[in-house]
């Protein structure tokens, strides 16, 4: 306890009783948003991810990065963006090129590992269906660009695209 | 606390008033605290799924009804223009578009509840974009064509043909954006 001397002789104590009252508070608070999914993501910086009423909870962390100015691909970097848009050198037949190659690696990999799980399996039951990604991607981009990024998926086998989202109701 | 006469804690006379010490409790509290603020996930990730078109050499053919219900949401600048229609006569083709108002988006939300409950079997909407709409406006329209809101009484569908129960949460499961072809 804080005690102050002086000639008085007299003894002050510090009053904890609010800072109790202020922690149990927080906890309180705390314990009540605590989260107890297993997949924690940490969103990018340079980022702002749109609102949503979806009640689906984030089950893979993203491929797909899009923030204000690069693609990233599993944390690669392999576009920078020019006010927006993907440079012209970029793309092909509307796709964007370094984005479709990364993304082939991923589904050839992924295609093997399915195989190889299959083994014992018919031949028709062998075959890889296509591909799930998820895309984290800043709200003020224009659809082109996500268009983009969904043709160069298409192309790489990747049907179902996961959209992240921050949800309204937590 | 139930004496009439005041304690004087500092009194020479009577035995002293007994404490009770805090500091364990706050010993707690701080560690506990510092767990959770770093535990804590003050932003809920959520996921939309949607489909892009695909060709598929597949051999297996479903035996598709002659006559299904179609339809198409198209999303502009500052309107959204939804299309159903029958994929045979008689077709019933209706058109209604809404702006990007709150007043018109829930009533977007309103009507693609009413055309799922009218024709349950459809589980599926295409959806077509202009370049230059925002990734926020799609994920607007995604939501309100899709997503059952938390508050709002779940869907009460039949089951599917497979005879598995249809999911209760969604209006629309199946959102396919048609724009993503060559």
């Amino acid at each position: 306890m804080a005690s102050a001397g002086g000639d008085s002789g007299e003894t002050l104590s510090l009053n904890l009783m609010p800072m109790l009252d202020i922690f149990s508070i927080l906890v309180t608070f705390l314990l009540m948003s605590y989260s107890t999914d297993p997949t924690t993501h940490d969103v990018d910086s340079n980022l702002e991810l749109p609102d949503s009423v979806t009640l689906v909870t984030m089950d893979e962390v993203p491929s797909i990065v899009v923030n204000r100015n690069e693609i990233l691909v599993n944390n690669k970097k392999l576009v920078t963006l020019e006010n927006g848009k993907v440079p012209a050198a970029d793309l092909a037949q509307g796709a964007i090129m370094p984005v479709f190659k990364a993304l082939k690696e991923i589904s050839d990999v992924n295609k093997k590992a399915i195989e190889e799980f299959r083994r014992d399996t018919s031949p028709d039951d062998k075959k890889a269906k296509p591909g799930e990604i998820t895309i984290e991607m800043d709200k003020k981009h224009d659809f082109q660009l996500l268009k983009r990024i969904m043709l160069s998926g298409q192309q790489a086998e990747f049907v179902t695209f996961k959209l992240l989202v921050a949800k309204e109701s937590i | 606390m139930g004496t009439h006469k005041k304690r004087r804690p500092n009194s020479d006379v009577g035995p002293e008033a007994p404490e009770l010490n805090v500091m364990p409790f706050i010993d707690v509290f701080s560690m506990l605290n510092t767990f959770l603020l770093v535990s804590a996930a003050f932003l809920g990730l959520g996921i939309l799924e949607v489909q892009v078109p695909y060709l598929s050499n597949s051999p297996d053919i479903k035996d598709e009804p002659k006559r299904s219900f179609s339809i198409r949401v198209d999303i502009e600048d500052a309107q959204i223009k939804v299309t159903s229609l029958w994929t045979a006569p008689p077709e019933d083709k209706v058109e209604k578009t809404y702006k990007f108002d709150d007043t018109d988006i829930s009533r977007l939300h309103t009507d693609m509840i009413a055309l799922r409950m009218k024709v349950p079997e459809t589980d599926k909407l295409t959806l077509y974009a202009d370049d230059t709409v925002k990734y926020e406006q799609l994920v607007k329209v995604i939501d309100n064509v899709k997503t059952v809101k938390e508050k709002e009484p779940r869907m009460n569908l039949p089951p599917g043909p497979d005879g598995k129960p249809a999911p209760n949460n969604f209006i629309y499961e199946k959102v396919v954006i048609g724009s993503v072809i060559l």
